[in-house]
């Protein structure tokens, strides 16, 4: 007979007994592997997400709000794409923040999948399954969008048009697209698509007055910036030589109305004979006691038009306006217009002048070409028909006025310096609206190369992004999945492996006589041990297979919990993957585990002597000896007062966690004490509470593992449920999450002016005002973004309004914890939530983010402050003018905090009626917190369940211990019945046993807890918390007296009619 | 030859020690055999637990064959078991899961016998014929009666040849006839194979059959006189 025959004879006779610790094997094996394959799972997802996202996408030229020619997409070989945002209705029901994506041919190229392209006819839409299912539409149907047409500038700039006027168009819908064909295109970085609809790029460019443009190049290949540049020409950078005949001159002129500042700059240092022009709009210029209307004004460097020594306090008016104000050289004229404030509010402002001189109307003075094409004016055939942006009062306009606007157009009637226009007029978007130059000193041949050579693509707000890189870097989710659920799973497990060395360790003292006539025959105690091993690894690695099928069963159940808080419906979210790395790892590391366990539970049985063994039978032979117990008692408690006494410098949760710790190990050793130290006394002796008594002591390690494993359950479970958030009314208050705001509403078009929310606040009747927020680039980084999220989204405000709202929680030590810190500071400064900063960004108070500014360069963005559970999270707040000095070119507010007059659901109608064409989403600010605050307790509630079925193992525990202490007492009960004891009795006693276990078990494990949660109490949850304690704590007492009762039954049966001859 | 020389065993219990064994001496010629009485507690089986190197004196010297076995090391003292000593037991020991023939085998799985399987296995079935157990080779223990359970124990103590059977009440559980048979088997290994024989027992017929007899009081060996006409000596 061969030793593996021996350990396999072994195994067959030991089956009952090894079935537990198969069972327990297989329990911890699932829910490690589990853990390991939820997080395999989720990477997965995430990756092939990324790489549905861009496809074969490598990199991307980004427009923003600037436009390319398509032909720059065929000198690069990229697909040119025309993004915009619109609202979609389809009859019932209407999706807003849609991706609008014009496209051709080459687009569908690009799709992950081999392809043929999808050829959409003039009205055909396709639309990707995310849409689809929110407007519940299907192939054949209609649908309508509605968007605001981009402007040539930016409609945050002075004169850049009307801005709410809304583009239509009708098609049908050809094709779902699947998320394989590029349905699920999105340069964002989140697992949740977003609806999208395509159209041909020639419609939607025809649509919005951009024939032949596309603000995105999607290129195959990384795209190379030397490439890029040599590409690019001046249309691509919005810029032309306008022809002005008069002058015998040329301009350069942007299509954004006022030139770049880099283009301006670079532009004026490679051609310095060019004169600088900026032409504005006057609302009023009076002299004499009259005024004439809107007109234009134009600020030039010298020219014929002026005298060479013109100052930048004179004005030179044309002979119209002269008459118009009986104004004659050296009377004082003032002009009126209009300058941005804050909120990009339109203020009127004024300056006085004196005339310099009056000239004719006539030649380069009357020459309609010194206004640039300002959009709502140039194009309008009467003066009443103007729509610059502007507030105008029609009513000022005459009828002289009219006649000189069909005369004259847009002539302007006054001229000064350009230095002294730009004083007046220059915004962010640029201090001139072109750039003369006469035709002899005009760059031709190699000058006009030099001067696209000048130019850099960033000049025009061009920039490449690498979203291969981008989206390869978002896959590696913040969140650990699997370290999340190891560490949720970690009590279960340990339960798992603890109750499976204890079955083992019973088995082995079962085997005790085995044992110890193999050491009498010579047998070297480290073959036995061996021996012993060998069928435990057998047996583990056989639970751990078995745990490995049951493992594939509980991922895809923890995954659709997970699909809970990550997925927005509509076919699952999660694809189910086990990487051989875990599969490998996880069961090699779990068997070790229990291998481990099972060797250190053991080991100090197979060392006693063979003579011990024999003699010993099934019993634990437990050897007298000082026990250090009181010695750990005082030092845990010592530890526990020590963190308390801390909580100040380490902070509360952390450190009354700590303090509830260690008084667990101290209530814990304070328990095994008192079974060492237990003596017989007569007394206890002749009645059940003292057999009881003693019983418990009689193996002191075996109660002190089922008493631990239930205080250390009942810990975990009740100070987690103390985390557990609630919502209620708390928004209401300024100083909470929400700032004491009601609403969150975030358009799908901008509101571009400060004045038109106040018509928005109008109309929904808003009592004490929106607050609005420029929405900035960057990826919601809150807690349901799986995605690594590298630069969070910039939601940019008048921070002085927020004074005294939403809980400040830290700012750098140089800072006031005020919402004035984030003005000033030659960095970018913002505050984000807490939990963003610690979970996803994973970084600290005082660390930078680079973020990329409108000319394509980066900046840093510190972080000077956190906010504690506000409805901010995932995202920076910043500072709206400091802000707008990194991104001038920025589009309105696509966000607001409202309020309420108190009753929610009217405020919202009303709210979304004023709405209804911005295409807002709106949410209360308490909804907005408690999904947050879903999450959280998604994952208490996940580690309740884990948890749970740890404390239900612990007190499996107890039932397989009072059960085989039965077993092991078959004679001691034998000797009682014979001698009459009632088994009413004997009953008493082995519930007593159990009984005392729980008390222990709970009570250490409750007093610990309490402690840990001493900070939480104060929480308007707590009748909540204390009701959900107090029903945990049933459970787990009920469970655990199932458990024992069980165990009993399941013995007493064997028990019956046992007498002491029978069991001798 | 066994030499035991101011054999002493004390255990530390609470508040005192108990001394099992105090000075003890015994002196066993190869091939002799010799049994030992004495009531319950005496430390009679302490006394076989340290002639079997399965515990450790607290002074004194037993040398077997020329090997102080009190100051073997672990890992030597099993060898020494394995391949020099017999034990039975009172209650057998036999394992459960193992038939009979495996039983006999259990020895073996020490991994260190020179002479192959085969060998080994060939000479346990011939044991097990000469104690008269041809028939339950591949029974499994449960399956035998208190006797047959023994004769199985002492194949096991003989599969390793040894020069020494240490008995520990090897009749304890059997009746009279069946203890006579076990004597009867004991004997017959002692007179065929010259294995030195040592049996603790309470039963005075079984000891009066052995050449010697010592009575173990107050931690000594004294000779008693047998059927055989022969103190044991010394004490």
């Amino acid at each position: 007979m061969t030793a593996l025959a021996f350990i396999r004879r072994g195994l067959a006779h030991y089956r009952g007994s090894y079935l537990g610790v198969l069972i327990g094997a297989a329990l911890g094996a699932m829910v490690l592997l589990g853990a390991l394959f939820a997080g395999d799972s989720v990477k997965k997802t995430l990756r092939v997400i990324a790489d549905q996202r861009i496809g074969k996408v490598g990199s991307v030229l980004v427009g923003g709000e600037s436009f390319v020619t398509r032909e720059l997409a065929d000198r690069l070989e990229a697909a040119p794409v025309l993004q915009l945002q619109a609202q979609v209705d389809a009859g019932q029901a209407s999706a807003g923040q849609v991706d609008l994506l014009g496209v051709d041919d080459r687009f569908w190229s690009l799709a992950p999948v081999e392809m043929d392209p999808l050829r959409l006819a003039e009205r055909d839409f396709a639309i990707n399954a995310a849409l689809a299912r929110q407007l519940n539409v299907d192939a054949g149907d209609s649908l309508v969008l509605r968007f605001r047409e981009p402007g040539l500038l930016s409609h945050d700039a002075p004169l850049s048009g009307t801005s709410d006027e809304l583009v239509s168009l009708r098609g049908t819908i050809s094709r779902i697209v699947s998320d394989d064909e590029m349905g699920r295109f999105s340069m964002k970085a989140s697992q949740i698509p977003s609806p999208t609809l395509f159209l041909p790029i020639g419609r939607l460019a025809d649509a919005i007055g951009r024939p032949g443009k596309a603000n995105l190049l999607l290129s195959p290949v990384p795209l190379d910036p030397a490439k890029l540049k040599a590409s690019m020409s001046l249309a691509d950078y919005g810029l032309k030589w306008e022809p002005i005949p008069l002058a015998d001159a040329v301009e350069l002129r942007s299509e954004a109305v006022f030139l770049p500042p880099a283009i301006n700059d670079k532009a004026r240092k490679l051609l310095p004979e060019a004169r600088p022009v900026l032409t504005y709009l006057a609302n009023t210029i009076a002299a004499n006691g009259k005024e004439t209307p809107y007109s234009m004004v134009a600020g030039i460097d010298t020219s014929p038009v002026l005298p060479a020594d013109l100052k930048d306090n004179e004005v030179v008016l044309n002979s119209w306006i002269a008459d118009d104000l009986t104004a004659r050289p050296g009377d004082e004229v003032t002009l009126s217009y209009y300058v941005l404030g804050s909120n990009n509010r339109l203020d009127e402002e004024s300056a006085t002048f004196t005339v310099r001189s009056i000239v004719p109307l006539e030649g380069l003075a009357a020459d309609r070409k010194w206004m640039p094409d300002f959009p709502g004016i140039a194009e309008a055939e009467d003066n009443a028909d103007w729509t610059p942006g502007m507030p105008l009062d029609l009513t000022r306009i005459r009828e002289e006025d009219e006649t000189y606007w069909d005369d004259h157009k847009g002539t302007p009637k006054a001229f000064i310096t350009h230095r002294a226009a730009a004083r007046l007029w220059q915004n962010r978007w640029g201090s001139s609206t072109g750039l003369r130059i006469g035709t002899a000193d005009a760059p031709a041949g190699k000058r006009k190369d030099e001067l696209l050579a000048a130019l850099a693509p960033s000049d025009a707000g061009l920039t490449i992004r690498d979203v291969r890189a981008e989206a390869t870097a978002s896959a590696n989710s913040p969140v650990d999945i699997a370290g999340l659920f190891l560490s949720m799973s970690f009590f279960l497990i340990i339960a798992a492996v603890g109750l499976t060395a204890m079955l083992f360790r019973f088995n082995v003292e079962q085997r005790n006589h085995e044992s110890g006539l193999l050491a009498a025959l010579g047998i070297p105690a480290r073959l036995i041990l061996r021996w012993r091993l060998a069928e435990g690894l057998f047996v583990v690695a056989l639970g751990s297979g078995l745990g490995l099928l049951l493992a594939i069963a509980y991922t895809r159940g923890l995954l659709l919990f997970l699909e809970t808080i990550w997925s927005t419906g509509g076919g699952s979210l999660f694809r189910f993957h086990m990487d051989p790395l875990s599969v490998v790892g996880g069961l090699a590391g779990f068997v070790v585990l229990v291998m481990l366990t099972i060797w250190l539970v053991t080991r100090r049985q197979a060392r006693r002597g063979a003579g011990i063994r024999l003699e010993s039978g099934t019993e634990e032979v437990i050897r007298n000896h000082k026990t250090k117990a009181p010695w750990v008692a005082l030092a845990s408690a010592m530890v526990g007062g020590g963190a308390l006494a801390a909580s100040g410098t380490m902070g509360p949760q952390g450190a009354f966690f700590l303090a509830g710790f260690a008084f667990l190990i101290a209530g814990l050793a304070v328990f095994l004490w008192r079974l060492r130290s237990r003596q017989l006394l007569p007394e206890e002796a002749v009645n059940p509470a003292g057999l009881a008594t003693l019983n418990t002591a009689r193996r002191p390690t075996r109660s002190l593992v089922v008493t631990a494993a239930l205080a250390t359950g009942i810990f975990l479970v009740v100070s987690v449920a103390a985390f557990q958030k609630h919502g209620g009314d708390e928004w209401k208050d300024k100083s909470s999450g929400a700032g004491g705001f009601a609403f969150w509403i975030e358009t799908t078009s901008p509101v571009h002016r400060g004045s038109d929310t106040e018509g928005l606040e109008l109309q929904a009747d808003a009592p004490a005002g929106l607050l609005p927020f420029r929405i900035g680039m960057g990826d919601d980084a809150s807690c349901f973004n799986l995605n690594a999220v590298a630069r969070p989204r910039l939601l940019a405000t008048d921070v002085s309004k927020l004074t005294g709202r939403f809980p400040i929680k830290n700012t750098l030590d140089d800072l006031p914890a005020e919402w004035t810190a984030l003005k000033g500071g030659e960095t970018l400064r913002a505050f984000v939530d807490e939990t963003t900063l610690l979970w996803v960004l994973k970084m600290k108070l005082g660390d930078e983010i680079i973020y990329t500014d409108d000319t394509g360069a980066g900046f840093p963005v510190e972080i000077v402050g956190t906010l504690a559970g506000s409805v901010f999270q995932g995202s920076l707040i910043v500072d709206e003018e400091s802000y707008l000095k990194r991104f001038p070119g920025s589009g309105g507010y696509r966000l607001f905090l409202g309020q309420t007059r108190g009753d929610l659901e009217i405020d919202r109608r009303a709210y979304q009626q004023a709405f209804t064409d911005l295409g807002a989403n709106i949410t209360t600010t308490s909804e907005r917190l408690a999904a947050f605050h879903s999450v959280e307790n998604t994952y208490i509630a996940i580690f309740h369940v884990l948890g749970g079925l740890g404390v239900v193992l612990g007190a499996a525990g107890l039932g397989l211990l009072t059960a085989r202490n039965l077993a092991e007492r078959r004679d001691e009960f034998a000797t009682l019945r014979t001698l009459g004891i009632p088994p009413g009795i004997l009953r008493s006693v082995i519930l007593r046993e159990s009984v005392r276990h729980i008390i222990w078990g709970l009570g250490v494990g409750l007093v610990a807890a309490i402690i840990s949660i001493l900070p939480k109490l104060p929480d308007s949850g707590r009748v909540l918390t204390f009701t959900w304690i107090a029903g945990l704590v049933i459970l787990i007492a009920g469970n655990a007296l199932f458990w024992a009762w069980l165990g009993f039954q399941r013995s007493a049966r064997s028990l019956s009619g046992t007498s002491v001859s029978a069991s001798a | 030859m066994i030499t035991v020389r101011n054999l002493s065993k004390s255990y530390e219990t609470p508040g005192e020690t108990v001394e099992v064994l105090k000075d003890l001496e015994l002196d066993l010629a190869d091939g002799s055999t010799a049994s030992i009485v004495g009531p319950s507690g005496c430390g009679k089986t302490t006394l076989l637990n340290l002639l079997g190197a399965l515990d450790k004196p607290t002074s004194g010297a037993i040398e077997i064959d020329g090997l102080d076995i009190a100051r073997l090391s672990e890992p030597d003292a099993a060898a020494f078991r394995n391949h020099r000593l017999g034990f039975v037991f009172q209650q057998h020991h036999l394992l459960p899961q193992l038939n009979v023939l495996e039983n006999v085998l259990v020895p073996r799985l020490s991994g260190d016998w020179e002479e192959t399987a085969a060998t080994t296995q060939e000479r346990a079935t011939e044991l097990l014929i000469k104690v008269g157990l041809q028939e339950r080779l591949h029974h499994l223990p449960w399956q035998l009666s208190g006797g047959e359970k023994l004769r199985t124990a002492v194949a096991r103590a003989l599969i390793n040849q040894p020069k020494l059977i240490l008995a520990d009440e090897p009749t304890g559980s059997l009746d009279p006839a069946s203890t006579d048979q076990v004597a009867d088997l004991l004997l017959e290994v002692n007179r065929d194979q010259n294995v030195t024989l040592l049996v603790v027992t309470h039963n005075h017929g079984l000891a009066k059959r052995m050449e010697q007899t010592f009575e173990l009081k107050t931690g000594r060996l004294h000779p008693l006189i047998t059927d055989h006409g022969s103190p044991g000596t010394p004490s």
